[in-house]
């Protein structure tokens, strides 16, 4: 029994092809279940909160420690602000926050259609003409979407203030210092980079976690190999997104 | 599945450790390493000439010379990069399956069975994946850390004119990276699987239960990577700044 994550590349990349035809179909005009988009925003948005604080903190703390033997020896206290706040804004916020996401919310959405589909859930919907798309995958898709720009930004903030502290621990470096290395070699430009990152991730994730939770084989197994594969899809993703972006934006 | 579990599963794990099945080991160091070496690769090419290309733009900004991004890309890479970017790519997709395995057989009572079998489930499921992981880790995290490299000298080659022997330059990397890098990738490769486990061993119910035992695995994971990131880099920085203040 294989378990793990299996990516087969061309009925992958027409399958989530299709699911976002479908999703746009449904998007103008716009057709959803409100209560549904509001639901999301709590249980996908808001839940996540405690994790991308978590994962904020942890890597605002690293970024600073990593460079801080070079500051030291090197003695440019000057840039400490502006290399944290590039690596944040630009990379590590949207990459690190948007893995995360993944693997709690894309997961969670993957493997809810898939326990759906195991159980015939899906086929009941159907039964009674009900578009699973309008009641649950457009309403999440926009959430998801959302949700991680708001994530983002917000762990953004956690990270810099984590950093900051950290560079006061670490280095003693004043954090009025700390801010103004951050606020003249930086600009909105780093930050509108990592909100639109934020966006695209955002709307893949959803995307191929709807593609592998309505294609999931029916039974137990089934719905952990969707969230597996769901997890190393959306990774490939991220990463294949970034350097995208970082190429033709850099 | 709290810390509690984990540290629980660890203890026990340790206890045993020495009568580990070394053929299942390395069967699932291959499974962890060998089998992921395509997704990984992906993943660790795209950061090798994402990394190269901010750093390159930023140095042409701020210090207007690219002599030194290849150095220290190579340095960021062994003591920060490679282990934990592999490692989280691991958590996502051996983790997630290993949950996702392990917690099948708890909802089927596939666990049960084995105990009254007499065989020890943490024996049979989790050791060979524990020391298969310790195995396999630093074996991926040198080879993608040098797939993610040469990524990288073709960016800073092909897109800013950087010449190969000014990239390829070791000159920035010290013993003590190479003791941190390594030192990451053996933890990370001993807790990932030992978290995935945990999180199988803890599913409850039904199909829901694998799909949640599988996202406890991921993010459970990637946490424990960050975590034990943090604490390694700091002793590693702390002992550094101490010797060379």
């Amino acid at each position: 029994m294989t378990v793990q994550g299996r990516v087969g590349l061309v009925s992958d990349l027409t399958g989530t092809a299709a699911v976002s035809g479908r999703v746009a179909q449904r998007l103008f005009p716009p057709r959803l279940d409100g209560a549904e988009l509001l639901r999301s925003f709590v249980e996908f948005g808001e839940a996540s909160i405690p994790i991308v604080a978590l994962t904020a903190a942890f890597t605002g703390a690293i970024m600073v420690l990593q460079g801080a033997f070079y500051v030291q020896q090197l003695g440019i206290y000057d840039l400490v602000g502006w290399y944290t706040g590039f690596a944040t804004f630009r990379e590590i916020g949207p990459v690190m926050i948007g893995l995360m996401f993944s693997g709690r919310v894309g997961a969670r959405h993957a493997s809810e259609l898939a326990s759906m589909r195991a159980t015939e859930q899906l086929d009941a919907l159907k039964v009674l003409a009900l578009d699973v798309y309008e009641l649950l995958i457009v309403p999440r898709v926009i959430s998801m979407t959302v949700s991680l720009v708001a994530l983002v930004i917000f762990g953004d903030l956690i990270a810099i203030a984590s950093g900051a502290l950290t560079a006061k621990i670490v280095l003693g470096l004043d954090a009025a210092h700390f801010f103004r290395s951050l606020d003249t070699a930086l600009g909105a430009v780093d930050v509108l980079m990592g909100v639109a990152k934020a966006a695209a991730f955002g709307f893949f994730i959803a995307i191929i976690a709807t593609h592998y939770g309505l294609n999931a084989s029916r039974d137990s197994a089934g719905v952990g190999r969707a969230v597996n594969s769901q997890v190393v899809a959306s990774a490939i993703g991220i990463f294949f997104a970034d350097y995208v972006i970082t190429v033709l934006f850099p | 599945m709290k810390v509690g579990d984990v540290i629980a599963l660890l203890v026990r794990v340790l206890r045993g450790i020495g009568g580990t099945d070394h053929k299942a080991a390395f069967k699932e160091a291959y499974e962890l390493a060998n089998k992921s070496a395509f997704f990984v690769a992906v993943v660790m090419g795209c950061v090798g000439v994402i990394m190269t290309v901010q750093s390159a733009e930023q140095s042409l900004r701020m210090i207007g010379d690219l002599a030194l991004i290849g150095p220290t890309f190579l340095q960021l890479l062994v003591r920060e990069l490679a282990p934990s970017i592999v490692a989280l790519m691991v958590a996502a997709r051996y983790g997630a399956g290993a949950a996702a395995q392990i917690g099948t057989m708890q909802i089927t009572e596939q666990i049960d069975a084995l105990r009254m079998a007499g065989a020890e489930p943490v024996r049979v499921l989790v050791m060979p994946r524990f020391v298969g992981g310790i195995v396999g880790m630093p074996v991926l995290v040198v080879s993608m850390g040098a797939l993610s490299f040469v990524a990288g000298a073709v960016a800073a080659h092909t897109g800013f004119g950087v010449s190969y022997p000014a990239f390829f330059n070791a000159r920035m990397l010290e013993v003590s990276d190479i003791v941190v890098g390594v030192a990451k990738a053996v933890a990370f490769g001993g807790a990932v699987p030992l978290v995935a486990c945990a999180s199988g061993f803890a599913a409850r119910g039904g199909a829901p239960g694998v799909g949640k035992a599988t996202t406890t695995a991921v993010i459970g994971g990637s946490l424990a990577v960050l975590f034990l990131d943090l604490v390694i880099g700091a002793a590693g920085q702390v002992y550094l700044m101490s010797t060379r203040a």
